[in-house]
């Protein structure tokens, strides 16, 4: 993580609200690689938008 | 001999809800209990067969891992005592919120439903009490039993005080305080796996203490969900103080206050708008701030273990996965060594960023992103935090190797980590050619297009500089597509035939890659090998794809 952001927590990075809809959003994430888990699963997507190798 | 361990986190999930589903076959149920049951487990295990890690039990899997390789009956039979445990309390909930629409009770109704809570609840405590037996160290027998009551307690009272509704928890604290005692069951599940691998009091104490911050993470995350991840907030609807309205409420001015009293009337239609006034009003920035308070906790409890070992880092993933959705995430210095191992594959990964920057330094690429290993099996470019993760083929080859093993219909998995490890240099540029899109401000929102781009670079750049490792790498792909190529879905032949229309050009909508991982991997090798078939030159390829934006 070292070319991460290193800004302290008082100075957080608030995604906008636009990006916190699309990364939070359960019903438009149905193409198969990511999706929300039971009310007790912790829910972390395998692949939020990222780019695949071709394996 | 391979020394790629056979178990892997979905293989014990798997053996963990076969018991189940054995013990729910009991005779002396109604077959019609037996079928609501099951049909109860079922709607679980079809999620964490579609995403492992996503599943509750993970955190147990994953604590056990970072300690002992081995896990057999003990191991087992506390995951079930765990998971009967949850799915008891989740359908109590669900009772206690008459929220059984569209669930495998609904007909059923509230009385049943409640009764077969009461029996998982007490199949689950059948199943601790064979666990206990298997418990080599008396000691540690009792600590299971101290461990069920504390918890057990915990959530009746959190989930009273949840009842209560408005007469309960309303302050930030509070409702923190309320839901961490709700969702207690996370701590149930890190604590066991805790006693089960004997890691000592110190680390127990450290596994108890980021496991409740771990629930109130999720909860803070999960409540912020229900209000901008949902077309429909059931939350809001119900007017449930949850964690980001209690902050709403605390930092609101009365006019913002007067103004989600006249939305919250309006919904469904005003939701758009209290998701704006909630954010212009700092209470997501204040869910924002409280996740990073929890998350380096976590970090910092979780480094002070000293273990490194992979399965810690899947465990912080899972966490910082969870808090990236609400702002960028801030480096945690604790947990540096257990994020960035070191080891001959991830030295060998750091060596071919280097070869690659190295090799097209005449183009001004730009440098080297962080890479970070983890525990799944594809490479992947994640613009947002700008990290190109790879495959731990070493800290987790059980994790990450099946699947090619798979798509090469072999058993041998050394055989599959040595050519993974041999073809890395391939996928490295595919990958870093994705990072330089996006720091050249050309990524586009479409998926597909994007590896269109990535393959065609790549293949260009692999051309010139690995000319005979290109070879065996398609060879390897024909192989693949040999064996596959019958069973490619039609979804997934139009992908690959929309790559070569002539005037192929990026949408302009976010897209997904609309078909499952195996496929995703098929469409690119035939698409890499169809693309090796084209005269492409390095310098148009990088003119084309990489210049013309602004650098950022």
């Amino acid at each position: 993580m070292s070319q991460e952001n290193t800004k302290s927590s008082e100075e957080l990075q608030l995604h906008t609200l636009e990006e916190i809809e699309q990364s939070l959003d359960t019903e438009n994430q149905d193409n198969g690689l990511m999706g929300p888990v039971s009310a007790n699963g912790l829910m972390t997507p395998i692949s939020a938008n990222g780019l695949m190798s071709p394996i | 001999m391979s020394l790629i361990p056979r178990q892997n986190l979905k293989s014990f999930l798997e053996s963990v809800y076969q018991r189940v589903e054995i013990e729910l076959e009991n005779p002396q149920f109604d077959r019609s209990q037996q079928q609501l049951l099951k049909a109860t487990l079922n709607t679980c295990y079809q999620k964490a067969l579609h995403n492992p890690q996503g599943d509750v039990l993970a955190v147990f899997y994953l604590i056990v891992k970072a300690w002992r390789d081995e896990f057999g009956k003990q191991a087992e039979q506390l995951g079930v005592f765990c998971l009967l445990y949850i799915l008891a309390l989740d359908l109590f909930d669900d009772v206690q919120d008459e929220d059984l629409a569209g669930k495998s009770h609904e007909q059923a109704g509230a009385a049943i439903a409640i009764n077969n809570a009461l029996t998982l609840f007490v199949l689950g405590l059948k199943a601790l009490h064979q666990a206990i037996q298997l418990e080599p160290d008396t000691a540690y027998r009792f600590e299971y039993l101290n461990l069920f009551h504390r918890v057990a307690l915990l959530a009746s009272s959190g989930q009273y005080k949840d009842l209560m509704g408005a007469a309960g928890a309303l302050s930030p604290d509070s409702v923190l305080a309320m839901q961490q005692a709700k969702t207690s069951s996370l701590s149930l599940v890190a604590e066991c796996a805790a006693l089960f691998a004997h890691c000592g009091e110190g680390n127990i104490k450290r596994y108890r203490c980021l496991s409740e911050q771990m629930c109130q993470l999720l909860q803070v995350v999960d409540d912020t969900r229900d209000i901008f991840g949902k077309r429909f907030s059931p939350d809001l609807a119900t007017k449930k103080i949850t964690y980001p309205l209690a902050c709403f409420l605390d930092l609101a001015s009365a006019d913002q206050k007067a103004q989600y009293e006249e939305l919250i009337a309006n919904l469904p239609s005003s939701l758009k708008e209290i998701r704006a006034l909630l954010y212009d009003s700092g209470a997501i920035k204040r869910c924002a701030e409280t996740i990073e308070r929890l998350r380096l906790s976590i970090h910092e409890q979780l480094a002070a273990t000293g273990n490194t070992r992979a399965a810690h880092r899947t465990l912080l993933h899972i966490v910082d996965t969870l808090a990236g959705s609400l702002y960028v995430l801030p480096a945690v210095e604790s947990s540096r060594s257990i994020v960035q191992p070191e080891g001959l594959w991830h030295q060998r990964v750091r060596e071919l960023a280097l070869e690659f920057t190295a090799n097209l330094k005449a183009f001004n690429p730009p440098s080297i992103p962080s890479l970070l290993p983890w525990h799944l099996p594809q490479w992947m470019y994640d613009p947002k935090r700008r990290v190109i993760y790879y495959p731990d083929l070493e800290g987790q080859p059980e994790e990450v190797v099946p699947l090619q093993a798979a798509l090469m219909q072999t058993d041998d998995l050394e055989a599959v980590r040595s050519q993974l490890i041999t073809q890395a240099p391939v996928i490295m540029a595919h990958e870093f050619f994705h990072y330089w899109r996006d720091f050249s401000g050309n990524l586009t929102r479409d998926s597909w297009f994007e590896e269109w781009a990535a393959n065609r670079l790549a293949i260009a750049y692999v051309k010139i500089y690995y000319p005979h490792l290109i070879v065996e790498t398609l060879a390897l792909a024909n192989q693949v597509l040999k064996l596959y190529s019958s069973s490619m879905s039609q979804s997934a032949q139009q992908i690959l035939e929309r790559f070569f229309v002539p005037g192929y050009k990026a949408g302009e909508n976010l897209t997904g890659y609309e078909v499952n991982l195996t496929e995703i991997a098929l469409i690119q090798l035939a698409m890499c090998q169809r693309l090796y078939a084209e005269e492409l030159s390095l310098e148009q390829t990088v003119y084309q794809f990489l210049c013309g934006k602004v650098i950022t």
